[in-house]
């Protein structure tokens, strides 16, 4: 759960720098080639986004869980997924700062 | 043994006259105000739309008259939202039987929790609209919406719109969409004295029905 507090923290960022980037897109003269990368950089904010409220939906609290195996063992699982979100989260932001840093 | 009595007697009577006017007097208008010639104009959520788990269509024009608490929420919230909706069905088991009170709790997960999902969830809870409602929209219109009602309670150093938004806070809001008092939802203590600003407003409906 501390991997996932620490991603859930940034999901606010993620938001922040989706309006900054359709800000700079809208506002900026950027040529097709810049507009079309900052697109990719909003499309995998939004990935990593819906990544985040997918585990969250999908995880297990311990009454609800039925599944095979131990319940520490499914922990354990979900502690490998959340990481995964938390490593795209990380690196959509990377990837948006290189146009929301030069905005401040 | 009589001047005991009558200690006891004016410590009760001053007592009992002192939680009379605190509960009488008004609560304060919260956000932004202007002054207008003679007259206050205060903040007021003035508008929005959404559906609840029953599609019933629930705007602040349908909620006019109304004393409503409102939350942000999301059903898979695996943090401060089970203790939240906890609290939020204690104001909903107190006020139960009078028309006046409302609820709305703002999904901010619309994608997964989806108006049938939201009636499960109501239903799973034991509780229904009108008196409760679980709204649904479109994401960018929730998190549009959410700042209207949080303007107050935010605090200054937050800068994160989710951060914001998820901030575990309880909204109250008049009849005339006005807000008037707010409180932390995860904490027990700061729920019942919601539900005490909640009866200083019904009190201040029916004096000014009176009036």
């Amino acid at each position: 759960m501390a991997v996932h507090d620490s991603a859930m923290a940034k999901m606010g960022a993620i938001e922040r720098a989706i309006q900054t980037l359709q800000h700079i897109k809208e506002t900026e003269h950027k040529s097709t080639d810049v507009k079309s990368r900052i697109d990719s950089s909003i499309l995998l904010l939004k990935r990593a986004d819906e990544a985040m409220w997918d585990w969250m939906y999908h995880f297990k609290q311990k009454g609800d869980w039925s599944g095979k195996g131990t319940y520490l063992s499914y922990l354990q699982s979900e502690e490998r997924k959340i990481q995964r979100v938390a490593t795209l989260i990380d690196s959509a932001l990377q990837r948006a700062s290189q146009y929301t840093n030069k905005e401040k | 043994m009589r001047v005991l009595y009558r200690l006891v007697l004016f410590i009760s009577v001053t007592v009992l006259m002192a939680c009379q006017f605190s509960k009488t007097e008004p609560l304060p208008y919260l956000g932004p105000h202007r002054q207008v010639g003679d007259s206050t104009v205060y903040y007021r959520v003035d508008s929005f739309a959404f559906f609840n788990q029953d599609s019933q269509l629930v705007t602040a024009e349908s909620l006019r008259g109304k004393v409503y608490v409102v939350d942000f929420f999301f059903i898979s919230c695996p943090t401060i939202c089970p203790v939240m909706t906890k609290h939020m069905k204690e104001l909903y088991n107190l006020y139960k039987s009078d028309p006046r009170v409302v609820l709305l709790s703002f999904t901010l997960d619309p994608r997964h929790d989806t108006i049938p999902r939201l009636k499960r969830y109501a239903h799973k809870l034991g509780v229904s609209a009108p008196k409760w409602n679980f709204l649904y929209g479109k994401k960018e219109d929730i998190y549009a919406t959410a700042p209207k009602f949080l303007i107050s309670a935010a605090q200054e150093d937050d800068t994160d719109p989710l951060t914001i938004i998820h901030s575990g806070k309880f909204v109250l809001v008049d009849g005339e969409g006005h807000l008037r008092s707010y409180c932390d939802g995860t904490s027990k203590e700061e729920v019942y004295r919601l539900a005490e600003d909640i009866d200083r407003l019904l009190d201040e409906m029916t004096n000014e029905g009176h009036e």
